[in-house]
């Protein structure tokens, strides 16, 4: 019945490393801090740039917008960014809808998304 | 049709069996994917608004009642919260950057608002909340 998130970190040591983190399942106010907690511990581990690959999240929330929030402002005391990879249709409706596409670097490939660092 | 309801324990751990409770109704009232999709997430940002902030993690019971419409669907949504009136709530600044704004924790209401045809509160007799969501079927 409840699609539990998961997440799964994995490293590109470009020339511009950036950590990507996968995320599915549902992104809600009941697991938006599982998000949070895990882009912290990448970021305390030296992560400066994360991109988050949003195609498997079944469903999101506003707290998941909360989360990347908090996500964003710690990259940016780092001098990193956070950027979004191929959001899945629910994801992309809510951030079409508060305006987040706007504000944030959103990618349809990871080959683009990571140039673009 | 007549009304279709669920009544869960006012927690954080409801919030998907009420989503999923309101795709089925949704989808069985001939919304498309996009138009259930929106009324769903409506519906979870009320219900966490309500178990977050109403209830403050104290037990408690919301009430999701579905009523079909001619055009669409009615979302009730009743809970024994502190009383909160989210027609009320102030709109966040759309000119501001979102991650420039203050408490980027208030966007769950004015995502419920945007995402519906109609918002409506009201106090019931007997002290609960009562929220209606109205969506047009498409």
């Amino acid at each position: 019945m409840s699609n539990e998130l998961r997440i799964a970190v994995s490293e590109e040591k470009g020339s511009t490393p950036v950590t990507i983190m996968y995320v599915s399942g549902d992104l809600d106010s009941k697991t938006y801090l599982d998000l949070e907690a895990k882009a912290s511990d990448v970021i305390a581990g030296g992560a400066k740039n994360i991109l988050l690959d949003l195609h498997e999240v079944h469903f999101m929330g506003s707290a998941g917008l909360r989360a990347m929030h908090a996500m964003s402002v710690k990259l940016k005391d780092t001098g990193g960014q956070l950027k979004l990879l191929n959001p899945s249709d629910q994801v992309a409706r809510v951030l079409k809808t508060l305006g987040f596409d706007k504000f944030f670097d959103i990618h349809a490939t990871r080959d683009a998304a990571l140039k673009s660092f | 049709m007549g009304d279709d309801r669920i009544r869960v324990r006012a927690s954080l751990d409801a919030l998907a069996l009420v989503r999923e409770f309101v795709e089925r109704r949704a989808t069985a009232a001939g919304f498309s994917k996009d138009g259930a999709a929106e009324l769903v997430l409506a519906v979870d940002e009320a219900i966490t608004n309500s178990v977050e902030h109403g209830l403050r993690g104290n037990e408690g019971r919301i009430e999701v009642s579905v009523v079909p419409q001619r055009d669409g669907l009615r979302v009730i949504i009743r809970d024994d919260a502190a009383l909160f009136d989210p027609t009320r709530a102030t709109a966040t600044q759309l000119d501001l950057s979102p991650l420039d704004r203050a408490k980027p924790g208030g966007f769950g209401v004015e995502l419920m608002h945007r995402l519906v045809d109609g918002v409506d509160y009201r106090v019931t007799g007997n002290g609960q909340n009562e929220l209606t969501l109205l969506k047009t079927r498409r």
